[in-house]
């Protein structure tokens, strides 16, 4: 079965404007915790959201906050002016942010991102600081493993 | 620091950075195992992806039964 690994080289394939970030990104720079969904940050213009909906075509994306977990549409993408997108997919969870506390928005954390080459395709995803900046600012208890996790890997990564 | 989110005391003094120890001395004293990072380091981006996957194909398939249970 294919999952959230695929979903972001589906992503860079189908030329969607994102950064990497949250637990998928922790983990990316080697934390050890088990996370269920993607966070990107990503451009919330219609451009690229409807690169979005392209890269996610044939994966039933639903969103999955509404308690009817309404498909994801062109016209939304389209039209819809939005600012956060929570997706859940045949391939996993996918939550689109057009900001991230502490950072600010994708031009902002595309500023603080590095590359990645998944199997080939080639991503973006925020620097192990970024990462912990972006952890500290959401300050909340399940963030304190990530950070302590984070910070550990930067001083081991400096040695 | 908590960003006005609440941890008993105890696990609160962790996000301090001013207590004397070193980054990987205060994940060890919080209780992480150093040696998964270790383990970690030694992979790509991508085999870690890999192991997420694995491990989180492994916490469905216990979910599974329990979620079961819940509608018998």
């Amino acid at each position: 079965m294919q999952g959230l690994k695929d979903l972001l080289c589906r992503m860079a394939s189908g030329g969607v404007d994102f950064v990497l970030a949250g637990g998928f990104g922790a983990m990316a720079h080697g934390s050890s915790l088990v996370t269920r969904d993607v966070d990107i940050v990503c451009r919330m213009e219609p451009d690229n959201l409807l690169r979005l909906h392209e890269a996610t075509e044939g994966l039933r994306p639903v969103h999955r906050m509404t308690p009817e977990r309404v498909p994801f549409t062109r016209d939304q993408a389209e039209h819809g002016q939005l600012k956060n997108l929570y997706l859940s997919s045949d391939w996993g969870q996918l939550d689109c942010l057009g900001a991230i506390k502490g950072l600010g928005g994708y031009a902002e954390c595309f500023a603080r991102s590095e590359p990645l080459d998944l199997d080939g395709h080639k991503i973006r995803v925020l620097s192990l600081e970024a990462l912990i900046v972006a952890k500290r600012a959401m300050g909340r208890p399940r963030d304190l493993h990530a950070v302590l996790e984070l910070e550990a890997i930067r001083e081991r990564l400096q040695k | 620091m908590s960003g006005g989110h609440f941890l008993v005391p105890e696990l609160e003094k962790f996000w301090r950075t001013d207590d004397g120890l070193t980054a990987v001395e205060r994940a060890a004293a919080y209780g992480i195992d150093l040696s998964l990072i270790e383990d970690n380091l030694r992979l790509t981006a991508a085999e870690r992806m890999e192991r997420n996957e694995a491990a989180l194909a492994l916490v469905r398939s216990l979910e599974k039964p329990l979620e079961c249970d819940a509608g018998a």
